[in-house]
């Protein structure tokens, strides 16, 4: 399948940010911290950066703050303290409008699929170019294509809960990349697939990345982070560690 | 691909067993209003003919001497109707009401008694001008009958218009108060609906923002949901008024109260399709706005 470039970063297609040169910040967070309501702090002095075009791994145990880290990501929460910068943007000082702009930039994948039931697979991977404004002839072909691409050709009229988890992971995983999305943000994104369609899921986000796309795959799969090198945040305790290396941090494994 | 793909599918629900009460429920709304609006019309109709055929007609009580033959009444009146014409001219209707049916005007009151000879009776004459000619004058009137020396009352009925023209004032009022409450009972459903809708697809909201979708383009969605569903019910209502009112027209013992003719028919159904669109447009507005405050308050609550 040859997938079409990502959105590039021309003032045309960038209505929500300004331009953004080679090697920029897609992300900075500056000691963001995170609570919910008066509780405790789920994440504390994060810092943090994804380069624009980076692929990057983010792992720990379950109950870390990995979620809520890309919750922050995608702004879906806001930060009780510090700054989150978005395509060079201050994410504080962003209104309804230009934050959903950032968002149609943006590429989500969560764990629990997010998929609309009376809606069929089609429907699903549609949503974000319905919502960009396209209409059904122009996006039918893209939309058709990707979805044979995952493997789900012969699914595009079936309702999600028809779908096995890894068919609605698949869907899930087509619809955050159906609008060739500037960062692509995945939580456990092979979790419910077999290992054969998770080198494929795999494979097309480093085809993404390739085009352009900055990758952030939150994942405990170590044989995933070790399939390629990129770099990997460690977050413990809701803090991060960074820097690491998939291959030579991960090649025994992580506890 | 297993065929030709169907044709886009709406991305909220637009089933489930509250949307068939709520249509219902809208329809007896817009029902009620449209026959609110229709008996509004009707009083005002009334009235304006009512009155029209008052202000256009003036009943003069001619006070008689003495009467020993039937001549002696004829000349009297004779006399104040000439003198009546030359306030009015030849143009108006003037009418001298004999006195067998003076005796039957005032029947209603002493019932089927024959009267006596000596009982004395105002003699009465009516004028009746054009739909178009002004009113007889009935101070002018009263000034030439005093100036022919004839003793004589006149009542241009301005008590009666007046007391018309307020009934149907109230009633007009009244139409349109109630016809306002239905409206803002209509309102209320709606939010009502809205609110139950977007709690009911609270995770259809949460993919749609996470894809992007602005708050105008979910509020676009509910509005439209809103739109449909108002128009369907506000059209079953008003077309079951329509009906109503038709049957009315032809069944009713008092017909002049409902249509009597094809202008009335035409002019209140121009009436009822404003009050449609009326309906669905506070309902459409209603919905939109109970969206785009739930979405401000939920991203607040973020």
């Amino acid at each position: 399948m040859t997938r079409p470039e990502p959105n590039s970063n021309s003032p045309s297609s960038n209505p929500a940010g300004a331009r953004l040169h080679e090697g920029a910040d897609i992300i900075a967070f500056r000691d963001v911290g995170l609570r919910y309501g008066r509780g405790p702090e789920i994440l504390s002095d994060v810092n943090l950066s994804l380069p624009q075009g980076s692929f990057s791994f983010l792992t720990g145990p379950s109950g870390a703050g990995k979620s809520s880290l890309l919750k922050l990501c995608y702004l879906a929460l806001s930060p009780s303290r510090g700054h989150i910068s978005v395509f060079g943007q201050d994410a504080a000082l962003l209104d309804n409008r230009e934050t959903q702009a950032v968002r149609r930039r943006i590429g989500v994948v969560l764990q629990d699929f997010t998929l609309i039931d009376h809606l069929s697979v089609f429907e699903n991977v549609s949503l974000p170019l319905r919502v960009a404004g396209q209409s059904r002839g122009q996006y039918t072909q893209d939309v058709t294509e990707l979805l044979q691409w995952v493997g789900l050709g012969h699914r595009m009229q079936a309702f999600p809960p028809t779908l096995s988890g890894g068919e609605k992971q698949r869907a899930a995983i087509a619809r955050a990349v159906i609008a060739k999305p500037n960062l692509l943000i995945a939580d456990e994104p092979t979790g419910n697939v077999d290992p054969e369609i998770g080198r494929r899921l795999l494979r097309l986000f480093a085809e993404m990345n390739r085009m352009g796309t900055t990758v952030m795959i939150a994942t405990h799969d170590i044989d995933l982070i070790q399939e390629l090198d990129a770099r990997v945040f460690r977050i413990e305790d809701g803090r991060i560690f960074k820097g690491l290396n998939a291959q030579s941090d991960y090649g025994e494994g992580i506890s | 691909m297993n065929g030709p793909l169907p044709s886009q599918q709406p991305i909220l629900l637009t089933r489930g067993h509250n949307v068939r009460t709520l249509i219902i429920v809208l329809a007896i709304m817009a029902f009620l209003a449209a026959l609110a609006l229709l008996f509004s019309r009707s009083a005002f109709r009334l009235s304006g003919d009512w009155q029209a055929q008052l202000s256009n007609s003036v009943t003069v009580q001619v006070s008689l001497g003495p009467i020993s033959s039937a001549n002696d009444f004829e000349t009297q009146m004779s006399r104040a109707a000439e003198s009546v014409r030359t306030v009015v001219g030849e143009d108006a209707e003037v009418e001298v009401v004999n006195q067998s049916k003076s005796q039957e005007l005032i029947q209603p009151w002493i019932g089927n008694l024959d009267l006596p000879d000596s009982l004395s009776l105002p003699g009465l004459i009516t004028i009746q001008t054009g739909e178009d000619a002004r009113p007889p004058n009935a101070v002018l009137l009263k000034s030439q009958l005093e100036e022919d020396g004839i003793v004589a009352s006149v009542d241009d009925h301005s008590r009666w218009a007046d007391q018309i023209q307020g009934t149907a004032r109230a009633l007009v009022v009244g139409g349109t108060a109630l016809l306002i409450l239905l409206l803002i009972a209509g309102v209320s459903v709606n939010l009502f609906a809205t609110r139950s809708a977007m709690a009911a697809q609270r995770s259809i909201i949460s993919v749609l923002a996470q894809v992007g979708a602005t708050d105008s383009f979910i509020a676009r969605l509910f509005v439209g949901q809103a739109g449909r569903r108002s128009a369907a019910g506000a059209g079953i209502g008003v077309l079951a008024a329509w009906l109503l009112w038709a049957a009315l027209s032809m069944f009713s013992a008092v017909p002049e109260v409902f249509w009597s003719n094809l202008s009335q028919v035409i002019n209140d159904i121009l009436w009822l399709l404003g009050l449609w669109c009326l309906f669905v447009l506070v309902c459409a507005i209603a919905a939109g706005v109970a969206t785009k405050r739930a979405l401000i308050r939920e991203r607040k609550r973020a």
